[in-house]
């Protein structure tokens, strides 16, 4: 079983620990793995290790933890299905990191009323509103950081709402510590920022 | 550090980490496997998953 880790330019310095295999465009970071491998957290960290690694170097698109191969030859017909993909990514966020913003304070949903509440309509409206409430938060926050915003994404999740922004290497401190103030400033919004992380939400081209 | 004593910071990273290493990343379609869960039951999950953010080198 071969595990995947990141695509990453072609003749770039093999990563530590791991095997290289090029194609025309790009190359894939792998190790082979004894079937039936861990996949606990003590696994996620170790890989979450080696793409760190990885992004310290240079650009990287790191693969989802827990993808496999069952072979070279399968990774061979991989890369040459998604090299042209790939190497347009590397080249939009190659040079960029990831920072995660927490909305906490942001509303995300209308608390579910008592159906004898609200009419369907009034429902609809309130639900509505609040989607148009989440979104002039987040117009916020990228006219926050627009000098270095590439692009930026909401996050799936329950427990808050979540923006990952994509930001140069070397802006992400500046860009940071911009959205930090800002979120002193309204403090309602209960704001929270991590990262810089490699940009791990922007490795697929936006629909 | 213990799993104990992370702050409140350390473990909203850690969070994020874990999160963005599982639910984040290039996504293959096909043969290849997919494993864990995702994003919704990372979140559910948390304390299966906190540990030290300096083991990830953050």
């Amino acid at each position: 079983m071969t595990m995947l880790y990141a695509v990453i330019p072609k003749d770039v310095a093999t990563p530590i620990g791991l095997d290289v295999l090029e194609g025309n465009a790009v190359a894939v970071g792998y190790s082979d793995e004894e079937p039936g491998a861990a996949s606990d957290r003590d696994a996620v960290l170790a890989f979450g290790r080696i793409v760190d690694q990885i992004a310290r170097q240079g650009p990287v698109l790191p693969m989802r933890f827990g993808t496999t191969v069952a072979d070279l030859t399968e990774l061979r017909l991989l890369i040459a299905e998604h090299e042209e993909a790939w190497s347009a990514r590397l080249s939009a966020v190659g040079d960029c990191c990831e920072l995660i913003v927490h909305l906490d304070g942001a509303p995300r949903s209308v608390p579910r009323p008592a159906l004898t509440e609200l009419s369907g309509r009034d429902y609809l409206m309130s639900r509505a509103e609040a989607v148009r409430s989440r979104d002039a938060v987040h117009d916020e926050l990228q006219a926050v950081v627009r000098p270095w915003l590439r692009e930026a994404r909401p996050l799936p999740g329950t427990r808050s709402d979540r923006v990952a922004l994509l930001v140069p290497r070397d802006a992400a401190a500046q860009a940071r510590a911009r959205v930090e103030r800002w979120g002193a400033d309204r403090p309602d919004l209960g704001l929270a920022v991590t990262g810089p992380w490699p940009p791990f939400s922007f490795c697929e081209a936006s629909t | 550090m213990s799993v104990q004593h992370i702050g409140a910071g350390e473990e909203l990273a850690l969070v994020d980490l874990v999160d963005r290493l599982i639910g984040g990343g290039v996504v293959i379609n096909g043969d290849v496997v997919l494993s864990l869960a995702g994003v919704d039951l990372v979140y559910l999950g948390l304390r299966l998953v906190l540990a030290p953010a300096n083991e990830v080198g953050r």
